[in-house]
């Protein structure tokens, strides 16, 4: 019935996450100002919103749920009931399962009823009276008023109507109730009754002195009648009574029974099934009898069954990429300052271009100045443009930091330790999908600094320090970059230990001398923990590799500086955006390509001894002795390049997740910033391609992607091109 | 025709499907988020044909705002229903005595919302 609101949806997701948010903001400030009154009502006011706008689209499982957390809530505003750490926790439980009902009805995955129907048992019982009903009565005047226009024979009723003197006050107007009778039947007999008139001179133009009655005739339900008055029947005298029975009554009934429900149509099948008349199974034969359209056409030779297969697989595809569609709209909502901001700019481009065309149209030399400065003004526009466009993807990062309050409450509660979270630097800006996905790493930053990096209360005192330990996010823009510390006092990185563990796996040989920053990173290698014993929070040394692996998925790097006993600061470096990256071009033969600048470790002209072969692992560079395979580009890509002997090449060592390889190009062309073109959307997939973009000069310059290089590199299979 | 309304609402999306509704109807629509807003933007004199307001919002409320405006002289009589989420019964009788037209109970659909609205508007 509300299908018409059906395409605000995803605005209701959006808006339905913030609210969430503050809820669980709200709840875990609420558990140190417990009687905070300004901040429950703000709570209650998201919680209520939630409600309401789940309502509208029919999501009632939803709305019930958060109508029980909402008269909790209520009951806490109103002093009923004091806040205690037991409430703050369910409804901290019920807002996480709100949270995935909301998920669900989003995504369509199963719900865990248990969860609900327990938390629903919770909050009832927390907010000690029942609040059954109200929901009930929700779904009530919602079937009322679906129950309309049922049919039936005219009944007539005579309506006696003494409306409250305050009826203008209100802005209502007894001339559209009598408008809204005759809509629905026929209105005669009216009597004007003007007995409460008072005399011309105490009259007050404002109030109604009036009374009426009426006679209506109408096929529409009492009900239908009442409604009209909805708004004033209860402070008016009225009488609705029916002049005689008609004997449609049972009639009307049975209508309304059937139109009440809202139902589409019943099909044939099931109407004589129903009846009787045919058995279930008499009806599935006769189902399966049923040709489909294609059958018939193929046997009217209207077209073969090869042409109806094509049509099917079609039919199949745009299912499955509408079903692709569904889940993967995601929406962002932007400053309508930034969108005029942009749409200014927008106009000054067209002056330019028009300005630049007109120049053209009739050029002389002499009004070369002219054009130049032209030109300069168009670059400014682009560049203008440019920055506007990406700010609109541009999010505070505060959004990715919100979890964490709660994050390291809970942490808190489950270690024993004391934490103190300060957030800053929330303003900070940057992409959305990069916000999108910084999320898991810092997650798992968080929890390491907590387990590992903060020692328990007792260790602190005994070491002279704050009993309870701090934990620190910061945001700040450097450069082109944006970089996110995690950074706590704890106990710093234990260098013996992870030396005598980096022994034991053999990563480090017994005689070796790391230095410091050889030996931190190797907390990032996979299975490489230190924890002497695994806890329910971290230490299973899954985790740190995949931090560094989804950060160098979004181009960025991390580092780590540690002071023994001081604490561990982890430092995330990150681009701005997905969209640009900083690239070297190179030349293979006449081709150019981008080789991101961040993989990038050095480039050299090799010597030829410093050029090994080895059987079945083809060549080797040897770079202050350590062993490098070489990748040649050009057969890698099966282009035609200028030399094929590394000695006259050039070779760029490159690095991705710890692994080196040095790629053979022709020459280096400069270093440039390229907006990435993605392959998959205008071509398809390619190996070794990370995307392309389009040149200074118009063509278009592939952008190597390292790891899968690395990939090919290591199987040894190039593409076929 | 080309009445206009006012819609005060804290949720950006029901303000949408409100004034989505009202739009395609030959509304012309004017957005508030909460009952401050409305009260500023109203404040230059402009007269409505229909307000359309929540009760829960923040900085002012429903119930405030309606009082504010049956004290401008351009809302004394204009047609002002509340969006309310409970048919409860303190929360009409407080519209009511602020002097609220009427109220449309959520959820609703376009449907209900035009024929409520319909039915208060001064021919």
């Amino acid at each position: 019935m509300s299908n018409d609101f059906a395409q605000f949806q995803e605005a209701f997701f959006e808006e339905a996450a913030e609210h969430l948010a503050v809820v669980e903001e709200g709840l875990l400030e609420l558990e140190q100002h417990p009687e905070d009154l300004d901040l429950l009502n703000k709570i209650f006011r998201s919680a209520h919103s939630i409600k309401g706008t789940t309502g509208m689209f029919g999501f009632n499982a939803v709305a019930q749920f958060t109508h029980k957390i909402e008269t909790l809530l209520d009951l806490l505003r109103n002093g009923q009931k004091k806040v205690s750490p037991s409430i703050a926790d369910l409804l901290l439980k019920a807002t996480d399962c709100l949270k995935t009902l909301i998920q669900s009805t989003k995504t369509g995955a199963a719900i865990d009823e248990e969860t609900v129907r327990r938390l629903t048992g919770e909050l009832a019982s927390s907010s000690a009276s029942d609040s059954q009903t109200s929901v009930v009565d929700v779904k009530r005047k919602v079937a009322q008023s679906v129950l309309v226009e049922s049919g039936g024979g005219d009944q007539t009723y005579v309506i006696t109507w003494t409306p409250p003197e305050w009826l203008f006050q209100r802005g209502l107007d007894p001339l559209q109730t009598f408008k809204e009778l005759k809509s629905i039947g026929v209105l005669t007999g009216i009597t004007l009754d003007m007995s409460r008139l008072p005399g011309l001179d105490c009259i007050d133009p404002e109030k109604c002195y009036l009374s009426w009655t009426m006679q209506l005739t109408t096929g529409k339900d009492l009900k239908v009648v009442e409604s009209i008055f909805e708004f004033i029947h209860e402070d008016s005298t009225l009488s609705i009574e029916p002049v005689k029975a008609t004997g449609n009554e049972e009639h009307a009934q049975e209508k309304a029974a059937t139109s009440g429900g809202n139902e589409t149509p019943k099909q044939l099948g099931q109407i004589l099934m129903e009846g009787g008349l045919v058995s279930p199974d008499e009806l599935d034969r006769a189902l399966g009898q049923q040709k489909r359209v294609g059958e018939i056409l193929v046997e009217q030779k209207v077209v073969t069954q090869q042409q109806i297969e094509q049509a099917l697989q079609k039919q199949r595809q745009q299912e499955s990429v509408a079903q692709a569609k569904k889940t993967d709209t995601t929406s962002i909502r932007v400053d309508t300052a930034k969108i005029d901001k942009l749409i200014n700019l927008v106009g000054e481009l067209v002056i330019t271009q028009s300005m630049l065309s007109d120049l053209g149209s009739r050029f002389e030399m002499r009004q070369l100045p002219v054009l130049l400065e032209r030109m300069v003004e168009l670059e400014r526009n682009t560049r203008e443009i440019q920055e506007r466009v990406m700010s609109i993807r541009m999010l505070p990062i505060g959004t990715a930091f919100a979890r964490f309050p709660r994050l390291v409450r809970d942490l808190s509660t489950k270690t024993g330790k004391k934490i103190q979270l300060l957030l800053s630097g929330e303003e900070t800006e940057l992409d959305k999908t990069v916000i999108e996905s910084i999320g898991d790493p810092l997650t798992h930053l968080v929890r390491n600094s907590a387990d590992h990096g903060l020692e328990p209360p007792e260790e602190r005192l005994d070491n002279n320090k704050q009993e309870v330990g701090t934990i620190r996010l910061n945001a700040f823009h450097e450069g082109g970059s944006i970089c996110i510390t995690v950074e706590d006092d704890g106990r710093g990185l234990d260098r013996d230990k992870i030396l005598a563990k980096a022994n034991k796996q053999g990563l480090i040989g017994e005689n070796d001398k790391p230095t410091d920053d050889q030996l931190w990173p190797l907390i990032f290698k996979p299975g490489f923990s230190t924890a002497e014993k695994i806890t329910d929070v971290s230490g299973r040394g899954v985790g740190m590799d995949v931090v560094k692996r989804n950060l160098e998925g979004l181009g960025g790097t991390v580092s780590i500086k540690t002071t023994k006993g001081k604490g561990t600061t982890f430092m995330l470096k990150l681009p701005l955006t997905l969209a640009i990256i900083d690239g070297m071009t190179v030349r293979v033969g006449t081709e150019t390509y981008i080789v991101p600048l961040l993989s990038i470790l050095e480039s050299i002209q090799p010597k030829a001894e410093s050029i090994k072969t080895v059987v079945g692992k083809g060549d080797l560079i040897n770079v202050r002795s350590t062993y490098i395979p070489i990748v040649r580009l050009y057969e890698v890509f099966a282009s035609e390049p200028q030399y094929t002997d590394p000695k006259e090449a050039i070779l760029l060592i490159l690095e991705t997740e710890g692994q080196r390889v040095a790629v053979m190009v022709d020459e280096i062309l400069g270093q440039q910033q390229v907006v990435i073109k993605s392959m998959e959307q205008n071509f398809h997939k390619v190996e070794g391609i990370a995307g392309a973009t389009i040149l200074g000069d118009g063509r278009v310059g592939f952008i190597v992607d390292v790891r899968g290089v690395l990939e090919i590199a290591r199987h040894g299979s190039p593409v076929t091109a | 025709m080309g009445k206009t309304a006012l819609i005060v609402d804290d949720s950006p999306t029901m303000r949408q499907m409100v004034a989505f509704t009202l739009t395609n109807a030959g509304f012309t629509v004017i957005e508030a988020q909460d009952g401050k807003d409305a009260v500023n933007k109203v404040a230059g004199g402009g007269k409505m044909d229909v307000v359309v307001t929540d009760l829960n919002m923040p900085e002012m409320d429903g119930i405030a705002l309606i009082k504010e405006l049956r004290k401008l002289s351009a809302f004394r009589f204009t047609p002002i229903l509340m969006l309310t989420t409970e048919s409860a019964a303190e929360k009409k009788q407080a519209g009511k005595e602020a002097g609220a037209t009427g109220w449309i109970v959520k959820p609703f659909n376009p449907e209900i919302l035009l024929k409520t609205i319909a039915r208060v508007l001064p021919a």
